[in-house]
């Protein structure tokens, strides 16, 4: 697993390497909460979040919270990319699926 | 003191011969009283005195009839419904070891690669895979797929998933046909051995009991010397007398040591050349009287003048 702050260092770097304008800890009101993406251009409305425990992320991304994005997600009203650090075991692994998932986006998928 | 150490040395070598006399005396009557565990052999001691060898009548019955009853019963066990021979159950055993052993390389192929295990439980190459596209483990596990398909010779991920499924069963299934079909060969070789055993002691029945029967009669004739000694004097009186007397012989010629060639060395070490001298005197003419019974080893002249010397009775 790579922590919090590696994690998103990887994701700013490869978002912003695709043309988006980053913002880190942005307020984004969903499910009747507002949770703090760890990286969004508002404009584009395409960012990402890191799931860590150490910081606290599973108490703000919950169930309903995670229900709610995939919805938004499968209708294209955003594009957010969500990472869970259990999946993730090195940086250049985390680096790849970023850029997968840029390259699907980049293709209108 | 060189005379006292000859003595000693040759008192020791006579009682070596007396022990070994008093046990040849003892194997010689334990054989008149029991040469065989017939029945009619264990009644006529039974008759004399000797109680154990009524009850021992019953029990080499028991124990046969037992020995019989065992092997029936594994003899049954083996050819009965359950009957598999043993080389058969190997010959299978090997078909089905083959059988699991064609099948492991595929699957450690697939097992190789790390994800392969989390592939198939998340249903990849499926309908009920329902990771999005906006989950990051979608892209990893995408790649690990490519990468299972490029060590399978470019097949399909469906079409590995769907063989690494069939192999998995079948070799589940396997194993433990294997691991029954090992533990029937256990439990067949213990059979066999189990079996081997009672035939064993079935066909050296006679030759186990009555070893058993004299071991018996000989701690008899050790533990009560006069009892038994009466006993089978109404049997074999000659027999009887020679072992008595082979043992009164062992006992006395030790007592000669206890009294006489002990007390003479101690007096000797003390410096009572005296008392050693008086010791040795009176040990002298008692142990002539013993020499007659000691027995000849054999002759080493051309002529044997033990045999003119000693006549066969004392042999």
């Amino acid at each position: 697993m790579i922590d919090e702050e590696q994690g998103r260092r990887v994701l700013r770097r490869a978002f912003v390497d695709a043309g988006f304008s980053i913002e880190e800890d942005f307020p984004f009101a969903i499910a009747g909460t507002t949770i703090y993406l760890d990286g969004y251009d508002p404009a584009q409305r395409v960012g990402y979040e890191y799931v860590t425990t150490a910081a606290g992320d599973r108490q703000h991304i919950n169930e309903r919270v995670v229900e709610e994005l995939d919805r938004l997600n499968e209708d294209r009203l955003v594009h957010i990319l969500m990472i869970d650090e259990q999946y993730i075991a090195t940086s250049e692994e985390l680096a790849f699926a970023c850029n997968a998932y840029l390259e699907n986006l980049s293709l209108g998928g | 003191m060189a005379h006292l150490e000859r003595l000693i040395k040759e008192h020791g070598d006579r009682h070596r011969r007396f022990q070994s006399n008093y046990r040849s005396r003892t194997e010689h009557l334990l054989a008149h009283l029991l040469p065989d565990v017939e029945t009619s052999t264990l009644n006529r001691l039974s008759k004399a005195g000797f109680a154990f060898a009524g009850e021992m009548v019953r029990s080499i019955e028991r124990d046969r009839l037992r020995c019989e009853a065992e092997l029936a019963a594994l003899e049954e066990d083996g050819s009965g419904k359950n009957g598999t021979e043993p080389s058969e159950v190997t010959l299978e055993l090997e078909k089905l070891e083959g059988h699991f052993e064609a099948l492991q390389p595929f699957l450690k192929k697939c097992f190789d690669h790390p994800r392969f295990d989390e592939l198939l439980l998340e249903g990849y190459g499926t309908d009920e895979y329902s990771k999005k596209i906006w989950h990051v483990s979608y892209y990893l596990d995408r790649r690990a797929a490519k990468e299972i398909t490029q060590l399978c010779d470019g097949r399909t991920f469906s079409a590995i998933r769907r063989e690494a499924i069939q192999a998995l069963e079948a070799s589940n299934v396997l194993k433990e046909r294997i691991r029954s079909l090992r533990e029937r060969k256990q439990t067949l070789a213990a059979l066999a051995v189990q079996k081997s055993k009672l035939r064993d002691r079935l066909e050296s029945h006679q030759k186990i009991w009555l070893a058993s029967a004299r071991r018996k009669l000989h701690d008899l004739f050790e533990s009560d010397p006069e009892g038994s000694l009466e006993k089978s004097r109404t049997l074999f009186a000659d027999e009887t007398y020679q072992w008595r007397l082979a043992k009164e012989l062992c006992k006395e010629h030790w007592d000669l040591a206890v009294r006489y060639l002990q007390p003479a060395r101690e007096a000797g070490d003390k410096g009572l050349r005296a008392t050693c001298a008086k010791m040795l005197e009176e040990y002298e003419p008692l142990i002539e009287a013993m020499k007659r019974f000691d027995q000849p080893t054999a002759p080493t002249e051309t002529i044997d003048w033990k045999s003119f010397i000693f006549k066969p009775e004392d042999t």
